[in-house]
């Protein structure tokens, strides 16, 4: 019998010309938390597809329990008691949780459904671990993302997963979330579950796993115990280099408010939230997900109805009607999520980052200036440091998850706007990007930008904001100036623990 | 040309030696992104191989400019139903246009006595009007581009027949303008001896695959389909482009039925119940483009329809008769699309 519960051996796998997986073997233990970190568009993904059976290698072999698997789809697959809950999510949205927890029995096993057992023991599952809040027959579609999530790991469970891979869960889960989820992997290692753990996120690597294997450009850099290593050098394996400063220091030279939100009100989700930004300033919103932040932003920016509130550019009061509107006064935004809302990814690279700006290439017939968009857009893929693009006429699509945030991000950049609301702007970036979109953010309040960013990523908050408005339950609690702005008060405010911390 | 460009900028990127590269590599194109790339040409050489096998009458001068010639309607009408197709819409109400573009033009010069060149335009007006009502609906208020342009297609089919009493009307005058109408339409160019006809088709596929191309236009109107909501957070307004998709198509569809009434002289209520709508979806998407939107291509969509014209030709002159004719034209198409899925799951995996 081998040690490992499941090893990959020698797996290859290219894209056309890009190598995206090289040679790769790794092993995870039974009851191990084993780490699969390295910089984005290193091959973890796709290496996790490998895996699963929805990618086929070019070569190379997969061991369950010491004996050559043969896995062929994503049935094999899970038959091979494999689950992976990718970095997108692969729920069906117009359907109840409890359907979308137990999809793969409706293949076979009965003609009829009976939906009170169903909805019973999907909430058995729920309460389990910790999350028996979620109604079992409510639609995936209206749970925010942090739901869909626990949703996607009570579908594995519920195979009996004997692998659980996790490819970046916690990118779309607030503090409280993590711990929960936290906790219940510790429930599953104990009872011998292996669990592969994709993350940016260096403090949960340290913090949960018990091994860590490091990729770099398609291959393994190495595999280290996680008590034998510290920060700085994982890092170095990492990107192959030593890093600065974590969040780059900048010189705030705060100006005039220059937009002005007042008693929002929208929907179910934003009931009293008024925020301000100033010239030269970046104001974090901070608040639990769920807490209405970004239904705040899409209100205000016209993309749903806003039900009441005032909102004021320099001295005037405006209404915006659609995203077109606010772009055109100088408000760009950058949506949560980029698969169904920051990018195009069927459309090229080249394309998605002028998207917003576009017309500035046409000439007075409308007839566009191929060359100068060529020169424009290889600038800012440059300046967003984008990886892993044979060309810029690739499909977005083909682009790692982290980069194609990027892209994201050049298209805001691009797009000219001077007040700008970035929506989770870091989520699943690596630590070298990370640092880089701050600095990015930091050159952008230099040239007096305003900035918002919606973060729950405390840490990012903490480090970034001059400013944050904190949010409860739709209603913006206070105010945090940059020397109050520490984790405690952040949590204080954002659960109402406590109703005043000066 | 971008490829010219890609190259430049890939040797000074690479060029600079210490910066971290930002393109890798050559995407190297596997034979299966090939076949799925020119799926329709490819098909369209074998017919063409196959057809001069099989008959010498088929490469003949005379059998290409017909050919050429039979086609031009379907390719003017399938540019707009492919701008449709890459918002992410459908215009099923193109015959009954056609047919309401050629009565308009027979009606008004015969009967209401305007001179041709009135005619036409107010025919392509309110054909380009109809575009607008089904863009309206389709933009504006929401409604699915399925049922509201089938519904179109039963109400300009019923104003049709309602104007013609159900009649057929010669378009005979001695006018020199009319003369010069009808012989654009039915007459050859005196240097190549190619029918006039082409020529405006061609004009017309140049134009849209500048349009595409070259225009900001074009650009965000197949970014509209691709993913409409990522597009509207980007400040693009999509309603703007899903509208004009319709009024192109069907002021293309009108245009067509004007053609038709050069070519043949005449005009026929009946029209209505013509194959356009079918034989231009059909050609779009052999050529490329799927109902989702976001997909497709000018010189594919041209493709797409000569597939399906050449079916016709090869069995008409091997003799076949017409009804079996049609069931090769589902084997074709469903053949091309399996092909196309086959190696898009491949390539997936
Ligand atoms: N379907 C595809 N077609 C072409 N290239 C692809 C495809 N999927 C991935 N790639 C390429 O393979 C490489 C590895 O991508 P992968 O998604 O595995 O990275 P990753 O390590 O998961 O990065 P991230 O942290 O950003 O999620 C990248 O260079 C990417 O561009
Ligand atoms: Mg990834």
């Amino acid at each position: 019998m081998s040690e490992y519960q499941i090893e990959m051996r020698n797996m290859y796998k290219s894209f056309g010309g890009v190598k995206a997986v090289q040679d790769v073997s790794m092993g995870v233990r039974p009851g191990e938390i084993h780490a699969l970190v390295g910089e984005n568009g290193a091959g973890k993904s796709t290496l996790i597809r490998l895996l699963s059976g929805a990618l086929t290698p070019d070569s190379g072999e997969i061991y369950v329990k010491g004996a050559k698997a043969a896995i062929n789809g994503p049935k094999d697959g899970i038959s091979y008691g494999i689950s992976v809950i990718y970095q997108e999510f692969a729920l069906i949205p117009d359907i109840s949780v409890a359907e979308n927890i137990f999809i793969d029995e409706f293949r076979s096993k009965h003609a009829v459904i009976n939906w009170s057992i169903l909805r019973k023991r999907a909430s058995a599952f729920l309460e389990d671990i910790g999350f028996g809040s979620i109604s079992p027959s409510a639609l995936v579609a209206d749970l925010s993302t942090a739901y869909q999530q626990v949703i996607e790991i009570c579908k594995a469970l519920s195979r009996n997963a004997a692998i659980l891979v996790l490819d970046e869960p916690t990118a779309v889960l607030t503090s409280k979330e993590v711990e929960q989820l936290f906790s219940l992997l510790n429930q599953l290692r104990d009872k011998g579950v292996s669990i592969i753990y994709i993350s940016h996120r260096l403090e949960e690597i340290f913090r949960m796993s018990d091994r860590i294997t490091v990729m770099k450009d398609g291959r393994v850099v190495g595999t280290v115990e996680t008590a034998e290593i510290e920060e700085q050098r994982l890092v170095n394996m990492m990107i192959g280099r030593d890093l600065e400063d974590y969040f780059p220091q900048r010189a705030a030279n705060i100006g005039r408010i220059v937009m002005r939100a007042e008693h929002l009100k929208a929907g179910r989700q934003v009931k009293d939230i008024s925020f301000d930004v100033r010239e030269g300033e970046v104001m974090g919103l901070s608040g639990l997900v769920g807490s209405g932040r970004t239904e705040a932003i899409r209100a205000m920016l016209g993309i749903d109805r806003l039900d009441g509130g005032r909102i004021t550019l320099g001295n005037t009061e405006v209404k915006l009607k659609s995203p077109r509107q606010a772009f055109s006064m100088g408000i760009g935004m950058l949506p949560e999520d980029r698969k169904t809302e920051g990018v195009v990814l069927t459309l090229p690279i080249k394309y998605n980052i002028t998207l917003s700006c576009i017309k500035s290439f046409c000439n007075a017939i409308g007839i566009l200036k191929l060359k100068e968009e060529d020169r424009f857009t290889l600038d800012f893929a440059r300046k967003v440091s984008l990886r892993g693009a044979a060309s810029l006429m690739d499909p977005v699509n083909t682009l790692s998850g982290g980069n194609q945030q990027k892209v994201a991000i050049a298209r805001l950049l691009a797009s000219g706007c001077k007040i700008m609301i970035l929506d989770e702007p870091t989520r699943g970036v690596d630590v070298g990007a990370k640092i880089e979109i701050f600095h990015l953010i930091n050159e952008m309040v230099a040239q007096n930008y305003a900035v918002v960013i919606v973060s729950s990523e405390m840490a990012e908050v903490i480090g970034m904001c001059d400013r944050a408005v904190i949010i409860r339950e739709g209603v913006s609690v206070g105010v945090l100036q940059k020397d109050e702005l520490t984790e405690q008060n952040i949590i204080q405010y954002s659960m109402g623990v406590t109703a005043d911390v000066h | 040309m971008s490829t010219e460009n890609e190259k430049q900028m890939k040797s000074t990127e690479t060029g600079s030696a210490g910066e971290t590269t930002l393109l890798v590599g050559e995407r190297k194109m596997t034979l299966s992104t090939f076949i799925l790339k020119y799926n329709a040409l490819i098909i369209l050489v074998i017919m063409i191989a196959a057809a001069s096998l099989m008959s010498p009458l088929f490469l003949t001068w005379n059998n290409v400019v017909n050919v050429l010639r039979q086609q031009t309607g379907y390719i003017v009408i399938a540019m707009g139903m492919l701008m449709c197709l890459l918002t992410g819409g459908i215009d099923l109400s193109v015959a009954s246009v056609v047919a309401f573009g050629s009565i308009l033009v027979t009606t008004l010069v015969m009967i209401q006595g305007y001179g041709i060149i009135p005619a036409i335009l107010i025919a392509l007006a309110l054909c380009a009007f109809v575009g607008c009502i089904n863009g309206f609906l389709v933009a504006y208020l929401g409604m699915a581009p399925f049922i509201v342009t089938l519904a179109m297609s039963f109400g300009v089919q019923g104003v049709v027949y309602i104007i013609t009493k159900g009649m057929n009307t010669m378009l005979t005058s001695n006018e020199a303008l009319v003369q010069l109408f009808l012989r654009f339409g039915q007459n050859n160019d005196p240097v190549f001896q190619l029918p006039w006809r082409i020529y405006l088709t061609a004009a017309i596929v140049v134009f849209f695959w500048f349009i595409l191309k070259y225009t900001a236009f074009g650009r965000l109107m197949a970014a509209t389909g691709s993913n409409p909501v990522a597009v509207t957070l980007a400040g693009i307004n999509i309603k703007k482009y899903r509208f004009m998709a319709f009024v192109i198509c069907s002021f293309l569809a009108g245009l067509a039925g004007v053609l038709m009434v050069a070519g043949n002289g005449s005009s026929s209520p009946a029209t209505t119940g013509g194959d356009y709508a079918m034989v231009a979806i059909a050609g779009t998407i052999l050529g490329g483009a799927d109902l989702g939107g976001g997909k497709g291509s000018v010189p594919f969509t041209v493709v797409g329809i000569f597939i399906m014209g050449l079916i016709n030709n090869i069995m008409n002159i091997n003799s076949v008769p017409a009804y079996p004719q049609w069931c090769v034209k589902a084997v074709v198409i469903l053949l091309a699309i399996f092909m196309r899925s086959v190696i898009n799951a491949r390539n997936s995996r």
